[in-house]
């Protein structure tokens, strides 16, 4: 009896170290990629007559987006 | 506008078949009457923000307009499978024969662009000698390498004194690599490229930066409070309509008891 018990602690606890080690591991992946790269992103066309000739020259779809580079008047935010 | 479609790794993956347009709203009028004919609200004026799929010749809409990409589409997912569903209907010329750069059209936008996207702006200062268009064929390709694609916000003057808020720049032509200020009215020159510079080598700088710098976040309202407080202002090209905007606009720039405006996103932006 005592030794199921120990048995299932120990295995227990490895268990738990272990999901502890992944998680540590993927946490510390995350925060190093936030702090030292630029992430992937889309590559946009800021003018309209630009990006109409890159379509018609491609053949390619379009997504069209407009923001205002401004909020309440203040700038440096969409 | 939820920008979590667009910063979603399937939506960036699936763009590449895409040509995708991003258009500052109220920054130019014959850009604002064509989106005028893509979307406006309920009452006529053209809104803050607008989003649709278009075909090539943009003859038909391939999805439903309107504000952001979750009028159309319940999730990034769905953006993204759809986005690759209409690729496959259109047979792509050459897309590396003559690239476009991918820009804003002036240097004023691409410096306030690169601030609200919080990433480094790359800017070409052209002159008599060094013509835009070699600087900007020289880093088109690039732009949309699979290494720099999205990373920086480009944009090229010819007058070198629209940059005079630049810390560290003297005027020459060439090349900058720029650190965008909070509200991207200045700046930092991070690295200058001489116009002979071979683009090998810019492409190199460019991707150890790309690296090696994270992209800058900010906090909405604590940005819009704080700017409205130091009165920094952004003046649009064109007036603005959207009613949201409007409103927020007035009720920051109302004092408050303790003589601080507050600070709202309009229409959910």
């Amino acid at each position: 009896m005592n030794t199921s018990v120990s048995r299932r602690l120990k295995v227990a606890i490895g268990i738990r170290i272990m999901i502890g080690a992944a998680v540590m591991t993927t946490v510390g992946e995350c925060l190093a990629q936030g702090n030292s790269e630029i992430p992937s992103g889309i590559a946009w066309h800021g003018v309209l007559t630009d990006g109409l000739a890159d379509a018609k020259a491609t053949n390619r779809p379009i997504m069209l987006l407009s923001a205002a580079p401004q909020c309440a008047g203040v700038p440096g935010m969409w | 506008m939820d920008r979590s479609f667009l910063s979603n790794e399937k939506v960036i993956e699936a763009s590449r078949n895409f040509v995708c347009i991003r258009l500052a709203t109220y920054e130019d009028e014959a850009e604002a009457e064509f989106l005028r004919t893509v979307y406006v609200g309920r009452t006529g004026d053209l809104e803050n923000t607008v989003f649709v799929l278009m075909s090539p010749d943009t003859k038909e809409n391939l999805c439903r307009p309107g504000r952001s990409p979750d009028f159309a589409f319940r999730s990034p997912n769905s953006l993204a499978a759809e986005m690759n569903k209409i690729a496959e209907r259109y047979e792509v010329s050459d897309t590396s024969a003559n690239p476009i750069l991918p820009q804003l059209k002036d240097v004023r936008l691409g410096l306030n662009v690169s601030s609200c996207d919080g990433l480094p702006s790359v800017v070409c200062v052209a002159d008599e000698n060094n013509p835009a268009d070699l600087m900007q064929n020289a880093l088109a390709p690039m732009a949309y390498s699979d290494e720099l694609a999205g990373k920086f916000v480009y944009s090229t003057t010819t007058e070198p004194s629209m940059l005079n808020s630049v810390a560290n720049y003297s005027g020459q032509p060439g090349i900058l690599l720029i650190e965008p200020g909070e509200y991207g009215l200045d700046g930092k020159l991070v690295q200058y490229f001489s116009p002979s510079t071979k683009t090998s080598v810019i492409e190199k700088a460019l991707i150890n930066y790309a690296n090696s710098a994270g992209k800058i976040t900010k906090e909405h309202s604590s940005h819009v409070r704080t700017g409205r407080r130091e009165g920094v202002t952004w003046k649009t090209e064109i007036p603005v309509e959207d009613r949201n905007s409007l409103q927020a606009q007035q009720r920051s720039s109302r004092p408050s008891g303790r003589g601080s405006p507050r600070g709202r996103r309009p229409g959910g932006n």
